[in-house]
């Protein structure tokens, strides 16, 4: 069996076992989280029985919390396991990996494409020349050997423009391989994760069993139910993330926000506690004002009140397909770079004397701190020490996977309260 | 048929001056005799395939903007009863869905959409000085012209795609249409990814510098664009003036990332003539000698072709691209404010097209507008273009279908 679960074990296997198995699997992947340093597991061994069996018993607790914030965590914490343990192979260890992947895919009759893809891999990777050149110190840029696949199989190197392109067939240079190999691994996951039917499951008293006691360990953060008046988003914008008070400033200073900044600051008020009625209140007051300064809205609450009462139903899920918008999250605000507009992660986005005067009472070696982990990449992270105030000892790793503008809120409002207790 | 209270109306109104209040009674007779319905209705057949056309969705908006979605029809006969029975002011297409729209209306599950593109002029306002927000101009095309010619190639060359059409959106910008097979059933993630793939420009109104090719050898696509927008870039700058201006100096200026160079630009700019060719000329060699004497610029290797982007690359709405089932106008609708025909053309000839030439509804059905029969010959010349697109559509689609009956007759 490969570490890359293409096909589950068969067998039989005492119940209490799946119990052991599972948190020994989870404690193991909380210390590849936190970039503990690996330590010997016997049910975590690559490539064996249990660590096939954790795997895939992972996957079914995992879809049947019906959780999306677990399914996350799972879905990274595996993505890391699997990247620690393909960088530490051997070029013969390589080889059997890439043999052994090509015996189960075999098996199958017909694979979808990204399997086909993964395939043309492994058929180099077995090779002995090829996985001695990639397993010695191999270099990013390495254009040695190439595999040619369709454009639609390696999207995100696509989207990076990492691959040449011709004619729909992109180039994979030997460079590029590892980090294709990690996203046909993490392509298979997602796949696992959102497309298997487990119903029949639901009746297995044993599974439900496991299911309640990980529901226990790991309680996930509620929603805040305090109710947030349209009147009171002045002083409650305190606590808001640098992203959404900049949205706010704007819309104060001139009236008018963007169509998707709006569209993702109505949410996050939503999300925060701002029932319909207030939101409608509250953008009424904004929007009946008139545009100030350069911007190229030429509507107003007057003429178009129907159209933006409907677009806030909508949102709320009153009106159309009647879906229940959630707000972003930072990796959504952060991958959307709209070249004319005014949002954004000001830890992205924002040049440096744009970003500081939205970090209130931030002293100067903690906006040296932040500077350090903007120019790191590590936006989200420079976003949770802001709100921490440099106060990094309290643990929010757990939500690090996962971090939100209302996540930010709800923190920020806690922290707060205990200050004042 | 006589068209004599067209001319009424036009004698009481100057030229240039149209009414907006006419169109209700102008419409009906435009779809009837302008709009190309046989061929709409065969580049929709084939963009819908293998599900029917009645699979499609259309969405009007009538005057008042009343919107009605989930609209479908089934042939031109339909077609031609739904547009004359709701005069729609605006004409716009949806995805192929599993049923009818109609049906299925919010539980429709998509199937297919044509992979389209929307670049729209107002997204250059922080570049463009000629003219800002809904104007346009003859200077500001050519930002379309280079941003057609640099989509047009890289959908041909490096996605392989061929069914390619080009439409002016009825005012400040232009649409593509990808009707290949593979580019219509491409999923979510996959339109994001060309959609990136294509976007050089990033960060918002909060960040100056918005290109970052990095040290690295730049990729083809870029190169290639690079040398597309140098055929047009002397024009640009003489009739932007992108640096003609304190103010546009300064803008240029904070795309510098290195201070020593940039306070040598500075200087060595200021004292300058206004001229933005000549200063760029200017800022050329005082960066190449800057990069020649300091010994590591891989920052900079690529400041100059950055800054060329950010003046001139395409500026996307990706929103439309990632979206599968974004409702986008259709080709030869018209534009309610403008009135203008939103015309197919080759992107080839995308650098001749005026402005004032594109037809418009009130100069099509009035014979005695001074620009009739002008813009009578350019809706021909846009029928042929949007027909010669359709043609080799049908051609594509029918080698297709017969590749998948020979692959379903092997088992």
């Amino acid at each position: 069996m490969s570490f890359f679960y293409l096909n589950p074990v068969k067998g039989d296997l005492p119940a209490h076992l799946l119990e052991v198995i599972l948190f020994n699997r989870l404690g193991y992947l909380n210390t590849v989280f936190s970039s503990e340093p690996p330590v010997y597991n016997e049910y975590v061994v690559e490539g064996s029985i249990y660590d096939n069996v954790g795997h895939f018993i992972l996957c079914i607790i995992s879809i049947l919390s019906e959780n999306p914030e677990f399914s996350e965590y799972i879905l990274r914490t595996e993505l890391k396991l699997f990247k620690r343990r393909l960088t530490s192979l051997s070029a013969y260890e390589m080889r059997s990996f890439s043999k052994k992947l090509l015996r189960s895919i075999k098996k199958h009759e017909s694979v979808p494409a990204f399997i086909e893809a993964l395939q043309v891999l492994c058929q180099h990777l077995m090779l002995k020349e090829v996985a001695q050149h990639m397993c010695a110190t191999h270099r990013y840029d390495c254009v040695k050997h190439n595999i040619r696949v369709h454009f639609k199989q390696c999207l995100h190197l696509v989207a990076k423009r990492q691959v040449e392109i011709t004619n729909g067939v992109a180039v994979i240079p030997c460079g590029k391989w590892y980090q294709y190999l990690i996203s046909l691994f993490r392509q298979n996951l997602v796949n696992r994760i959102n497309k298997t039917d487990l119903a029949p499951l639901k009746s297995d008293s044993r599974i439900m069993e496991l299911l309640y006691k990980i529901r226990k360990q790991y309680t996930f953060s509620k929603q805040m139910s305090n109710k947030l008046l349209s009147k009171d988003v002045d002083s409650a914008s305190l606590h808001f993330p640098p992203c959404m008070l900049n949205l706010h400033q704007n819309l104060r200073r001139r009236h008018r926000l963007s169509h998707t900044q709006r569209f993702h600051y109505s949410l996050f008020l939503k999300d925060i506690g701002m029932p319909i009625e207030e939101s409608i209140e509250f953008w009424r007051s904004e929007y009946r004002l008139h545009p100030n300064g350069h911007h190229s809205c030429c509507h107003n609450w007057e003429k178009d009140e129907k159209k933006y009462i409907y677009g806030i139903r909508h949102m709320y899920g009153l009106e159309g397909c009647k879906r229940n918008y959630p707000s972003v999250n930072c990796q959504v605000i952060q991958s959307i770079d709209n070249s004319n507009s005014e949002g954004g992660c000001p830890f992205k986005s924002f040049d440096y004397d744009k970003m500081v005067p939205l970090l209130k009472n931030c002293s100067q070696p903690v906006l040296s701190q932040i500077n350090e982990l903007k120019s790191k990449g590590l936006y989200t992270n420079a976003c949770m020490l802001f709100m921490q105030n440099g106060f990094t000892k309290e643990n929010c790793d757990n939500c690090s996977f996962n971090f939100t503008p209302v996540k930010f809120y709800n923190m920020s409002i806690s922290k707060s309260k205990d200050a004042k207790l | 048929m006589g068209l004599g209270w067209a001319r009424q109306q036009n004698a009481s109104r100057q030229v240039g001056h149209y009414d907006e209040n006419m169109l209700p009674e102008m419409l009906p007779i435009y779809y009837t005799r302008l709009f190309p319905q046989n061929i709409f209705c065969r580049w929709l057949t084939c963009g819908s395939s293998p599900q029917p056309l009645s699979n499609r969705e259309l969405s009007f908006t009538l005057a008042d903007d009343v919107y009605l979605r989930y609209l479908s029809f089934s042939d031109q006969k339909e077609l031609q009863t739904l547009l004359q029975k709701k005069c729609p002011h605006k004409l716009d297409i949806g995805a192929v869905y599993n049923t009818k729209p109609s049906v299925g209306r919010h539980d429709a599950v998509v199937l297919s959409r044509e992979l389209v593109f929307d670049i729209d002029l107002t997204d250059y306002d922080e570049v463009r000085t000629c003219c800002q927000e809904a104007k346009v101009c003859a200077k500001c095309w050519t930002f379309m012209v280079i941003a057609c010619e640099i989509i047009d190639k890289t959908l041909k060359e490096d996605f392989g795609f061929q069914s390619i059409l080009w439409v002016f959106s009825g005012r400040r910008g232009i649409h593509c249409w990808v009707s290949d097979y593979e580019a219509r059933t491409l999923d979510s993630p996959g339109r994001g990814a060309v959609a990136d793939y294509l976007c050089l420009i990033m960060g918002g109104d909060n960040q100056n510098k918005k290109v970052h090719l990095g040290g690295d050898n730049l990729h083809t696509s870029i190169r290639r664009a690079l040398s597309i927008i140098d055929k047009y870039f002397d024009k640009l700058l003489e009739e932007q003036e992108f640096f003609s201006t304190s103010d546009r100096l300064e803008k240029m200026l904070k795309m510098i990332p290195d201070e020593t160079l940039r306070s040598q630009v500075q200087k060595a700019l200021e004292g300058m003539p206004d001229s933005s060719s000549e200063r760029w000329k200017k800022f050329i060699s005082i960066y190449e000698n800057y990069c020649r004497e300091a010994g590591n610029s891989r920052k900079i290797r690529y400041l100059a072709e950055e800054i060329k982007i950010q003046y001139c690359y395409p500026r996307l709405d990706v929103n439309v691209t990632k979206g599968f089932n974004h409702l986008l106008k259709s080709p030869f609708s018209i534009h309610p404010k403008t009135g203008k025909v939103s015309v197919v053309f080759k992107p080839s000839n995308a650098k001749n097209m005026k402005l004032d030439e594109i037809p418009s509804i009130y100069s099509l059905l009035d014979d005695s507008a001074p620009d009739n029969a002008l813009h009578e010959t350019n809706m021909k010349a846009a029928v042929k273009n949007f027909q010669e697109v359709v043609f080799s559509l049908e051609k594509a689609e029918a080698i297709r279908r017969k590749q998948d009956g020979n692959m379903s007759l092997d088992f």
